[in-house]
């Protein structure tokens, strides 16, 4: 029963997710709630700014919240039918890396500075595959040229300051690739390179996760990086999924306030020249201390009474696209998800 | 200009790079040599007074415990090249036999103190917690003991002898430099490649042994020509005081006490030479042990510190 109709083959399932936080100071909501499914082979981006939760969900679903201080206090993530909250430690690990595989944000630091590079993508091959010595050392040949890393045999013998920063990330995405995953998590994988490169990584997990039929999740605050690779996208602010739909849906349409805020903070190439851009009111809410009702009602120009009251639910607005929202969504549609 | 870059190969990078150097002996011998001159100055000593422990059989031409009568206190000549004892000992074959001691309680102490600072600082600092804070505390109370009553109140359980010691410091030493691994453990574990390679699925023994320690290494090479002159001063100290190791044996420490102090305006050299000896040991490798920690020092990679 979801709002996306009749497709039923879902490789990932996140229900309720809620990882908190628990410092003296206080309970950290960081992931407050998020129920999400990510289809096979399709691209999902999850968009929202610093601090709303985006990198720890994902890290929710690998179980590789640090804890303490963060625990993981409810919800399932389903997996090929099995609740990856649930699974051992040593089932964990077979996945990690093997079925489910991620890339992260810092390609500069992502890689042991004391191993060579051939070290560190033949160590899942031989964790998962049990591939040793000439075969891992080929498949590891073959990786580094799938993500276009020339002179393959003799860079397997580098070490990672021998690489820049975008060859890095080549790297670190033939390492999550090694195995064929079946869902890749790509933590706002272009944040510390340039334009250029970032536009290359990015088109290098699209064409290998079409080819290798992987799912992607697209962790991400550049909405440009969303429109042109995502297939969905969620919308999160504070620990909650404020608005979904489809990449269309979200920059057609936007019904979410806190959505329409950060699409009119970002100048655009087909718009009027005169037109200002646009800033959100205020700061985003202490997740230590959520205001009541509706977490962006602080800053939200529609706001309402009964906004401060009650916490609006995902709204359907239009066909597998939802809001949290009263004023915007509610008056036209029942609750949805 | 060009030469500035030259001599910082590695500067902004991720690499310790002497590990490159481990490649070849030779061009890190070079180096020393080149950018570390005080250091080589030290690192030739400490080969010396190697080379001189393992060969001391041939080099020395007495016995360490031959007397003679007839050379009670003889001045230095061809016959005792730096003189003989109250004994008749030839003072030079002492020293050299002495040498063995020195560098068996160094190499033996030091490497015993590792084993123990390694996987008491990798256990607790990789997995904190609980374990953490019960074994840390039992290190801090060890601390606020000073090392030489530790090494006292040990020996006065344990008897002296060259074993003994050995075992003693290393657990002096291991003990204490567990809180120094541990806090290098501490801050490799918050950098992202660990989260890495456990996101590939990488269990904790591998992730100790294969992504952590070799981080940890260079920091462990530091610690350990550090601890090398202190166990050697240590071990001299309870041999002075008695409580090292037991005569015959030519304890560089003993001999200044036990000799030297009574003889010392009669017979000099009888103080000047194991005094001579044991600081020109520690110096050595004192200045090794400085050369090595600018070459490998986090904060100061990349750059060769002072010369």
């Amino acid at each position: 029963m979801t709002e996306f109709g009749d497709v039923p083959e879902y490789l990932l399932t996140v229900e309720g997710l809620k990882t908190h936080f628990f410092s003296r100071s206080g309970v950290v909501k960081a992931v407050d709630g998020i129920s999400y499914d990510v289809r096979e082979g399709e691209t999902l981006a999850i968009v929202g700014e610093s601090g709303c939760g985006k990198s720890v969900g994902a890290l929710s679903i690998m179980r590789l919240v640090s804890s303490p201080p963060g625990r993981i206090v409810d919800g399932r993530v389903l997996f090929d039918g099995a609740d990856l909250l649930e699974v051992s430690e040593s089932q964990m690990r077979t996945i990690r890396g093997n079925r489910i595989a991620m890339i992260f944000q810092e390609p500069m630091t992502s890689l042991n500075p004391v191993l060579t590079i051939g070290k560190q993508i033949t160590e899942s091959l031989e964790l998962h595959l049990k591939m040793q010595g000439a075969e891992a050392q080929k498949r590891a040949v073959e990786l580094l040229e799938m993500v276009g890393i020339p002179d393959a045999p003799s860079r397997l013998k580098q070490y990672p300051h021998q690489f820049s920063g975008g060859m890095r990330q080549r790297v670190m995405i033939a390492m999550a690739m090694s195995c064929n995953p079946r869902l890749l998590i790509a933590d706002e994988p272009t944040t510390a390179l340039d334009v250029t490169i970032q536009a290359q990584i990015l088109e290098l997990i699209k064409n290998l996760s079409a080819q290798l039929g992987t799912a992607v999740i697209i962790i991400t605050h550049n909405l440009g990086v969303v429109a042109r690779y995502a297939d969905r996208v969620n919308v999160m602010y504070a620990g909650k999924i404020i608005e979904r739909g489809t990449a269309i849906d979200i920059y057609e349409n936007p019904q979410h306030p806190y959505t329409q805020g950060l699409l009119d903070s970002v100048p655009r190439l087909d718009e009027d020249r005169k037109r200002k851009l646009e800033s959100i009111e205020g700061m985003p809410p202490d997740l230590m201390n959520l205001p009541a009702g509706c977490a962006f009602q602080p800053r939200c120009k529609y706001a309402i009474e009964r906004c401060v009251e009650e916490t609006p639910p995902l709204l359907t607005v239009g066909d597998g696209h939802t809001a949290a929202c009263w004023v915007t969504a509610g008056s036209t549609s029942e609750v949805g998800a | 200009m060009a030469d500035e870059i030259v001599l910082r190969p590695s500067a902004a990078t991720g690499v310790p790079f002497p590990l490159r150097w481990a490649r070849g002996l030779w061009s890190f011998v070079f180096t020393m040599v080149r950018y570390k001159p005080l250091g080589a100055a030290g690192l030739f000593i400490v080969v010396l007074l190697m080379f001189t422990a393992i060969f001391a059989d041939f080099i020395a031409p007495y016995e360490y415990n031959d007397t003679n009568r007839h050379d009670q206190f003889a001045p230095p000549s061809f016959n005792h090249l730096i003189g003989a004892d109250h004994l008749g000992r030839d003072l030079f074959s002492r020293i050299v036999h002495g040498s063995r001691i020195s560098v068996s309680i160094g190499f033996g102490a030091v490497a015993g103190a590792m084993c123990i600072a390694i996987s008491l600082g990798l256990l607790t600092g990789y997995y904190g917690g609980w374990l953490d804070k019960i074994i840390q505390r039992i290190v801090d109370g060890w601390m606020t003991f000073p090392g030489i009553v530790i090494a006292l109140a040990m020996v006065a359980i344990a008897g002296p002898g060259l074993w003994q010691l050995i075992i003693i410091l290393g657990l002096l030493f291991g003990i204490r430099g567990s809180r120094v691994i541990r806090g290098q453990v501490l801050s490799v574990m918050a950098r992202p490649h660990m989260e890495v390679a456990r996101s590939v699925g990488v269990g904790d023994l591998r992730l100790m042994l294969v992504h952590l320690f070799p981080n940890v290494l260079p920091l462990v090479i530091i610690l350990a020509t550090i601890e090398i002159p202190l166990a050697i001063t240590i071990e001299a100290s309870l041999s002075f005081l008695g409580f090292g190791i037991p005569p015959p044996a030519p304890s560089w420490g003993r001999m200044l006490s036990a000799e030297a102090r009574q003889h010392m305006l009669m017979a000099p050299w009888l103080g000047i030479a194991p005094g001579l000896a044991l600081s020109l040991t520690i110096f050595g490798w004192n200045m090794f042990g400085d050369a090595m920690r600018d070459l490998l020092d986090p904060a100061m990679r990349g750059s060769l510190g002072e010369r």
